[in-house]
């Protein structure tokens, strides 16, 4: 056997996979990245073709090898992040979808989330998967594409079929329909799997009427779960090695191993997840309780909170009012706004998320006057992204009653340095850039490396992180909380304003 | 195997005598062509007479006139080279042998010599000299009858009857009732539309089937072995049970054996329209060695050109081309280079340079080793994959080219400037993919074009510049579309 000196992460996101091969000093040795379609079937449906998705991933496993002229017998092991909850349903015997991925933000099962939580089943499920009742969740997506496929619910009574978030899909297609499987983040996703007993729960399985046959194995998030089948890896049977869903992988690769460590992913909206340790915390702010990891026979819990829109506002000064050319310039334009913050952008397009939990509300501005510029104006945007922040770990830090005494950031507008010396003096924490920015993929890339003994142990990990810039507090503690309870009472006043339609 | 094997040798000159003629704009000095050829006046002269008897037959709609020196084509409007190749097929012997021995699938000598008026000798000689360009399939005439492996058999066939045999003939005979039956169940069974111009090639490949099914003791020996990482392919078997069912109607036993020649034939040809084709290679076995190649030198292509990304339909189209590439190179060997085909290859050579032949080179390497294949030299299914792949990487490149911005700079006399630089438009107009038009200050370009010899050329502002040597010379023109090319990638 050749000297396996690299690992491949491979890393299928919403809107495109992508696979990254490292070398143990996490160099990118070479990448490849596929976009795939979306399909809309009806407003507020959102879909995937399973086998597209499964295409894209082999089409980017074969161009990282061909950018890094690395051998496939070179890979010591495969780690998975995935976009979590995408919901697929597959035949046993053909491998054949019965119906397109029914993808996270999906509202098709809607109205069956919502009977779920006028029967009264709200608390029950909280306490058991440590979620709120939504069809975010894979759980009612199940429901829905058994409901809607003829003859589906019988197959699966009869053991014919198999469900799977995209991580189940993946390895057991790259293994030949070896390995059917799962990790504890993925799983803890779904709102069928008992966070505290670490199993599928029976009697929310059987509330939905879903079959326990046709769940996978859940199984840590760093262990060789299968090897590739020879022809799905250009004649190499590499083992598949870690398995995590992106954002917990996210929190992973920022190496957030310690209980009050944060990360904040700063994408299109936010994404917010903190290490509460070895016991789960359930909030009581409606955030979310999940598994964050699950390795060497020990589970780590975490609190979510998710923002829905962060850098989509800066977007939205892009494309809609036209304020800016590049997202890039309004890190130029907010350290040219020369007034005293007293302009408050509340961009709760869709409404807002924790802690308001204020589907109605609408995005509003407050503080203009005759003097305000186009720069205090996407200065504004850019503290908003900050704020909503705030308001998530203020209440991460409530649930959990942990302090933090660090913010670890990735994501795109990480790249913002405004926003980050912004964000730290708003928080009064230090924040820390991560200096690959990739976190996700690295995520995966450490526990798949960690399973195979490529990596000896996580302190040998937490020892190669570099950071990519921190960002001390400098703001007076006085001017930080005039401001924060500027932006409390410009949301408050957001959540009054609810105009007739 | 190239279509003048079916040629004699004095056929095969006269053929080249009108290439020439049409490649030098209808004439070419008696001397030129005598070098050409490298054969004697005589032989020339000799030549030059047997046209003037063959070409009696477009009634004076094509002649050569040769006034001592030069040696001119006139041709109508309505007649191209093709008709005249077809005219010299039309006569040839060896067509005239393989076509019986497709109607009768064998022929004793005596029948033959009959049939074909021609000596035993003469059958003997034509036969051998048949069966040494035929060797290249994999196929022999042998005791009157053809012997190799039935894919290859039909796979000659077929291009045999596409390519070299008059289509139109066949035509009238499997266009009939049961063949468009056939093809409707084939339609529905496998959820697929048929588009008329692939409906052709499906009749063609049919219409051989039709005839070869009753045939005893066909070999499969290498198609089974080929086909064992198919054996669980959804395509496939959907082909197998199809393929039974149909038969079981008739007093035909076939085996599974022509369940993969119709598999086979159906994804190495354009048959299944892009968007059936798509939904197959969602769900195709990976087993299958075309569709590893088929990803693999997909991602070689992308990543030589370094695309960021690649519109979805056109890597789908993509996909499309590859599949069918690679699945001749896979099953069959052999194949026939037609002559239009040869003279496209030149003349695109000439266009997209040396770089991406050689890369189609290197493609085709690729994948002969993939698949553990021997490249022998006489395989002209490999010249013909280098061909393919260059077409495909031309499309890719066509269709991926930004519209550059280029910019003509002439320092001249006003005269001068503004004729030269409407002939150098003009003279580049058949190049996609570019604005060309006369330098303006202070607008943007991809490409500027002077003449100006002076050192200092940075008042253009980041825009490459190209130093005329002649202005409308082929040597500037060859440099300005590597340059094209290179900014386009």
């Amino acid at each position: 056997m050749k000297d396996t000196k690299y690992i491949m992460s491979i890393d299928q996101g919403t809107t495109s996979s992508r696979a990254i091969i490292y070398d143990k000093q996490l160099n990118t040795i070479g990448s490849s990245q596929k976009e795939f379609t979306q399909i809309f079937p009806q407003n507020g449906w959102v879909e995937h073709n399973p086998n597209e998705i499964w295409n894209s991933v082999q089409s980017v496993i074969a161009g990282a090898f061909i950018e890094s002229g690395v051998k496939p017998d070179e890979i010591a092991g495969i780690g998975i992040t995935n976009q979590r909850e995408t919901t697929i349903i597959w035949d046993k015997e053909t491998g054949l979808p019965i119906y397109n991925a029914v993808v996270w933000q999906s509202r098709q099962s809607a109205p069956i989330a919502s009977k779920l939580y006028e029967a009264g089943y709200s608390e029950m499920i909280h306490e058991k998967t440590g979620l709120i009742i939504d069809s975010y969740f894979s759980a009612t997506k199940i429901r829905w594409i058994l409901d809607n496929v003829e003859g589906a619910q019988e197959r699966a009574e009869n053991g014919e079929l198999m469900f799977g978030t995209v991580d189940t899909w993946l390895v057991w297609k790259l293994t030949g329909g070896e390995s059917f499987v799962t990790d504890y983040s993925n799983a803890s996703r779904t709102m069928l799997y008992n966070i505290h007993k670490l199993e599928w729960d029976q009697e929310i399985l059987d509330l939905l009427n879903i079959p326990l046959a046709m769940m996978p194995e859940v199984r840590s998030n760093s262990e060789v779960y299968g090897n590739t089948a020879n022809y799905h890896f250009y004649g190499a049977n590499t083992p598949i090695s870690g398995m995590a869903g992106d954002q917990q992988a996210a929190l992973f690769g920022q190496m957030a191993f310690e209980p009050g460590m944060v990360k904040n992913t700063y994408g299109t909206g936010s994404f917010i997840v903190m290490n509460t340790g070895e016991t789960p915390q359930l909030s009581e702010n409606n955030l979310l309780t999940t598994i964050g990891y699950g390795i060497n026979g020990k589970i780590y819990y975490a609190l979510e909170g998710s923002i829905f829109v962060a850098g989509s506002s800066v977007q939205w000064l892009r494309d809609g009012l036209k304020m800016i050319e590049n997202s890039s310039d309004s890190e130029a334009l907010a350290k040219k706004s020369k007034n005293d913050n007293e302009v408050f952008v509340v961009p709760a397009f869709t409404g807002l998320g924790a802690p308001y939990w204020d589907s109605d509300a609408r995005g509003s501005v407050f503080g203009l006057t005759r003097g305000t510029t186009k720069e205090d104006f996407v200065k504004a945007t850019l503290q908003s992204i900050a704020y909503q922040a705030r308001d998530v770990i203020d209440t991460m830090n409530k649930d959990a009653g942990i302090d933090i005494p660090l913010l670890k950031v990735d994501g795109g507008a990480a790249n913002n340095d405004w926003l980050l010396q912004f964000q730290a003096d708003i928080l009064g924490t230090k924040v820390q850039r991560a200096h690959n920015l990739e976190t996700t993929a690295l995520g995966a890339a450490y526990l798949a490396g960690l399973a195979v003994g490529f990596w000896e142990s996580m302190d040998e990990i937490k020892d190669m992180y570099e950071e990519g810039g921190t960002f001390e507090p400098k703001m007076s503690e006085e001017e930080r909380q005039k401001l924060y309870k500027n932006w409390k009472l410009a949301v408050k006043a957001t959540q009054v304003f609810k105009p007739e339609a | 195997m190239k279509v003048e094997h079916f040629l004699e040798k004095n056929e095969v000159r006269e053929i080249t005598i009108f290439n020439q003629l049409v490649l030098n704009h209808g004439v070419l000095s008696y001397k030129d062509m005598l070098d050409h050829l490298a054969v004697s006046k005589a032989s020339l002269d000799n030549d030059l007479e047997s046209i003037a008897a063959r070409m009696s037959d477009f009634d004076k709609q094509v002649y050569i006139q040769y006034d001592g020196q030069n040696i001119e084509l006139i041709m109508g409007d309505h007649i191209s080279l093709q008709h005249i190749y077809r005219l010299y097929l039309d006569q040839s012997i060896k067509i005239k042998i393989i076509n019986y021995l497709f109607k009768h699938q064998k022929f004793s000598i005596t029948q033959l010599t009959l049939k074909l008026a021609i000596s035993e000798s003469s059958l003997f000689r034509k036969i051998r000299d048949l069966n040494s360009h035929l060797k290249e399939f994999g196929i022999k005439i042998r005791n009157g009858q053809l012997h190799g492996e039935e894919l290859q058999i039909r796979y000659f066939y077929f291009h045999f009857y596409s390519y070299i045999e008059d289509k139109t003939t066949l035509f009238t005979v499997h266009a009939d009732s049961q063949m468009i039956q056939t093809m409707q169940s084939l339609e529905n069974f496998l959820k697929v539309t048929i588009l008329p111009e692939n409906r052709e090639r499906l009749s063609t490949w049919l219409f051989i089937s039709k005839s070869r099914i009753t045939i005893k003791n066909q070999k499969h020996k290498y198609l089974r072995e080929k086909m064992k990482p198919y054996v669980k392919d959804p395509l496939y078997h959907k082909i197998q049970v199809m393929i039974l069912r149909y038969f079981s109607r008739y007093s035909i036993e076939v085996d599974e054996g022509e369940a993969m020649l119709h598999f086979v034939f159906l994804l190495a040809f354009p048959i299944l329209t892009e968007d059936d084709f798509h939904e197959y290679t969602l769900i195709r076995d990976r087993h299958a060695p075309v569709a590893a190649l088929d990803m693999y030198i997909a991602e070689t292509i992308i990543n030589h050109f370094k695309f960021r990304k690649l519109p979805y339909m056109l890597e789908r189209e993509i996909y499309y081309h590859l599949t069918h590439i690679h699945t001749q190179l896979y099953f069959f060997q052999g194949d026939i280079e037609r002559f239009e085909y040869r003279y496209i290859l030149a003349k695109e050579k000439q266009i997209v340079g040396d770089n991406l032949v050689a890369f189609a080179r290197e493609i085709i390497g690729t994948s002969i080793k993939r698949f553990r294949i021997e490249a022998g030299d006489n395989n002209s299914l490999f010249k013909m994959g280098v061909f393919k792949y260059i077409n495909l990487l031309l499309l890719l490149s066509f269709k991926m080219a930004k519209v550059l911005q280029i910019g003509i700079d002439l320092k001249m006399d006003e005269l001068y400037k503004e004729t030269l630089s409407e002939l150098l438009i003009l003279k580049m107009s058949p190049i996609q993919g570019i604005h060309i038009e006369r330098y303006e200050p202070n607008k943007e370009y991809d490409l500027i074009l002077t003449n100006d010899k002076t050192s200092d050329l940075s008042g253009y502002e980041g825009a490459r510049v190209y130093v005329l040597s002649e202005v409308l010379s082929s040597f500037d023109l060859a440099n300005i579309q590597r340059i094209i090319q290179e900014l386009n990638t």
